[in-house]
Order: structure tokens, then C-alpha cells, then sequence
């Protein structure tokens, strides 16, 4: 996982305080109920059943997800050098996770970022190719540079977390 | 955490199969109310954050469910024990030990009963432990540290408490 740069400036604290007192997608109960049991017809989703094998219940919710079409903002992410970009923001409230996985590949030449809207808080987890990662600053953008890398977030603080998961590709796809 | 050593002979290969193959006690919903004054503020601060006495959030064994027949070889005073069980998507939110504040010289010591797998996170002041092997023993350098664990991996996670005083 490879820091790129801070863009602690481009969030708005509106977002966050949005994203706090509202909620998203419940996932994976939403998708469950809906039927939509696959998360690959989402933008930057998982696969459910990469998680119902491992025995976690897909009527639970272990994260919420905010996208576009959930914000009442226009997020503007024209800074990226790639033209098309999927985004959402993640919500993981105390005891939220995401299962350690591997990504699907989507889109040719994409590149897959994270970036915390907050700073580390002991609790707020990411686990990456076997690396625990901490102390990392609010715009922080970090590349999963590395698509077979299993990775997973978890919040066992007392703090609400809030992280955007982009995907980025150029216009070849 | 102070390394100590590996205890993996004294773990029983029957341990494993009772442990993964019965629930255990669920926590907090199923378990014991907090009782002491130091109990009631760390329940009352994953209160505040969220977090539900009458969730289950993982689950434990300990005398009362378990028997390990044999005293821990790393301790030699008083002490108690439990393990904690945890399936995918278990957790326990980060904490203090309400006892190891009114225990006389409290001492915490953390044994994994089995070798790390990936998503078995253990975090204590802010530091990880990984890739530690089965039977490896660590003691708390400061037993009433705030401690947590969570599993994101796709397999049970055991490990033995223990806990000593004078």
C-alpha cells in the first residue's frame, strides 16, 4: 500500500458530519434483502458470497456505504489524473468491519485508493498484505498497489470511521 | 508485551476440538453483569459509543464451561483464566481490565492456541502482534493497558487469558 499524497484540504467537514448522522447502504443487509446477493453490480463492491462462505451472516450489517446518489454535495474528483472514477465513502461504526479479502479487477489499468476522512484512532484498523497500518492523517490517499493483496478494515474504538474507497481508470475501458 | 516463551506442549489437541466445536459463553449477552465500580464505567463506555450489553460479540470459555486440568506452566501464583473464542466478524471493543485495577499486583498474559492467521488482529497500546506461533506466551508490560481484537479472517480464533495477583 503506497501513500500518494494528503488531501486533507479537498474534505469538507460537512461531508463528514453528514455521513455521521445519516445512514447508508447497510451492507451486506441491504443488498441481502433486496436480493441483489452479488456485490460486483455495484461500482467498487464485493462479492457477498466471498463473505457468507466464511460463515458471516448476510443479514447483518457490518459497514454502511454513502454514494453519489446518497450525498446531497457534488464531490468533485477531477484532481485524479484518471477520468472515471467510482467512489463511495464507508461508514464503520464501533464494532463495523470488512472482511479480509482480495479485490476483483474491474476496468483496465485501474487503480484502487483509500483515503481516511479522519485521523488514526486506536480501534480504526486496516490490515493489508499482512501489515497493520496506523497513524495515518486525515486526506491521506493510499494505492492498493497490489490487487492480490488481501486486505480488511475494522472499528473497535469508541469513534465512528469514515473512509472513501475510489476506483479509478482511464478512458480506454 | 514482554515475550516469555512457548508453551505449545502443555495445549491439548482435545482443547481445540472442544473449543471449536461447542459455542461457549456468549458475551457480553450471556455472560455476568459488571458488578465492580471499575466494571460498570468500562460497560458504561462501550455504551456510549454504541456497543450493546445484549449483543454477542464473541464468546468465552472458563472454569465454569471448561476444564484445563493442568495450572498454565508460566504462572506459579494465584491467578484465573478464560478464553476467548472469536468466528469471522467477531470482536471485543478496545478496553481495560476493570480487574487488574483492584487486584493486588495484577499481571495479564496472552497465549494464542493457535498459529496466527491473517484477520486475527490483536492490538495492544496501539501495536499488533502477528505471526506469532501456537503456545507463545506475551505478558502485558502494563496490565491495565488498553487493549482489543478482532477477527476479519475466515477462520475461529482462540486464545487463553490468564491473569495473576498476589
Amino acid at each position: 500500500m503506497k501513500l500518494l499524497g494528503n488531501y486533507k484540504d479537498w474534505i469538507q467537514q460537512e461531508w463528514i458530519d453528514y455521513c455521521i448522522n445519516h445512514t447508508g447502504q447497510r451492507m451486506p443487509k441491504d443488498y441481502y434483502d433486496s436480493g441483489e446477493l452479488d456485490y460486483a453490480t455495484h461500482d467498487v463492491g464485493e462479492r457477498l458470497e466471498w463473505f457468507t462462505k466464511w460463515g458471516i451472516d448476510p443479514n447483518t450489517t457490518f459497514l454502511e456505504r454513502f454514494d453519489s446518489s446518497d450525498l446531497p454535495f457534488n464531490l468533485d474528483f477531477s484532481w485524479l489524473p484518471e477520468k472515471n472514477v467510482r467512489w463511495g465513502v464507508l461508514k464503520y461504526k464501533p464494532g463495523g468491519y470488512m472482511p479480509l479479502h482480495s479485490d476483483d479487477v474491474r476496468f483496465k489499468n485501474e487503480r484502487r485508493l483509500w483515503m481516511p476522512m479522519q485521523d488514526y484512532v486506536e480501534g480504526h484498523m486496516v490490515l493489508h498484505d499482512g501489515e497493520y497500518f496506523k497513524n495515518w492523517k486525515a486526506g491521506d490517499l493510499f494505492h492498493f498497489d497490489n490487487p492480490d493483496a488481501k486486505h480488511g478494515f475494522a472499528n473497535i474504538s469508541g469513534i465512528t470511521r469514515l473512509v472513501f474507497t475510489i476506483v479509478v481508470f482511464p478512458d480506454e475501458n | 508485551m514482554e515475550y516469555i516463551g512457548n508453551f505449545n506442549e502443555w495445549i491439548k489437541e482435545e482443547w481445540l476440538h472442544k473449543l471449536l466445536s461447542e459455542k461457549g459463553t456468549p458475551r457480553p449477552s450471556g455472560g455476568k453483569k459488571p458488578t465492580s465500580p471499575e466494571e460498570n464505567l468500562e460497560y458504561q463506555k462501550a455504551r456510549n459509543a454504541g456497543y450493546s450489553d445484549q449483543s454477542t460479540y464473541f464468546y468465552m470459555f472458563d472454569k465454569n464451561n471448561f476444564a484445563l486440568n493442568s495450572d498454565p506452566p508460566f504462572v506459579s501464583k494465584n491467578y484465573h483464566w478464560w478464553i476467548t473464542k472469536m468466528l469471522p466478524g467477531n470482536f471485543i471493543p478496545m478496553h481495560v481490565d476493570p480487574h487488574t485495577f483492584y487486584e493486588k499486583n495484577s499481571q495479564r498474559y496472552w497465549m494464542p492456541l493457535q498459529n496466527y492467521q491473517p484477520g486475527h488482529i490483536f492490538v495492544y497500546e496501539n501495536i499488533s502482534i502477528t505471526d506469532y506461533k501456537a503456545g507463545d506466551v506475551w505478558r502485558y508490560k502494563n496490565a491495565g493497558a488498553l487493549h482489543g481484537a478482532i477477527n476479519i479472517g475466515h477462520t475461529s480464533r482462540l486464545i487463553l487469558q490468564v491473569s495473576t495477583h498476589e
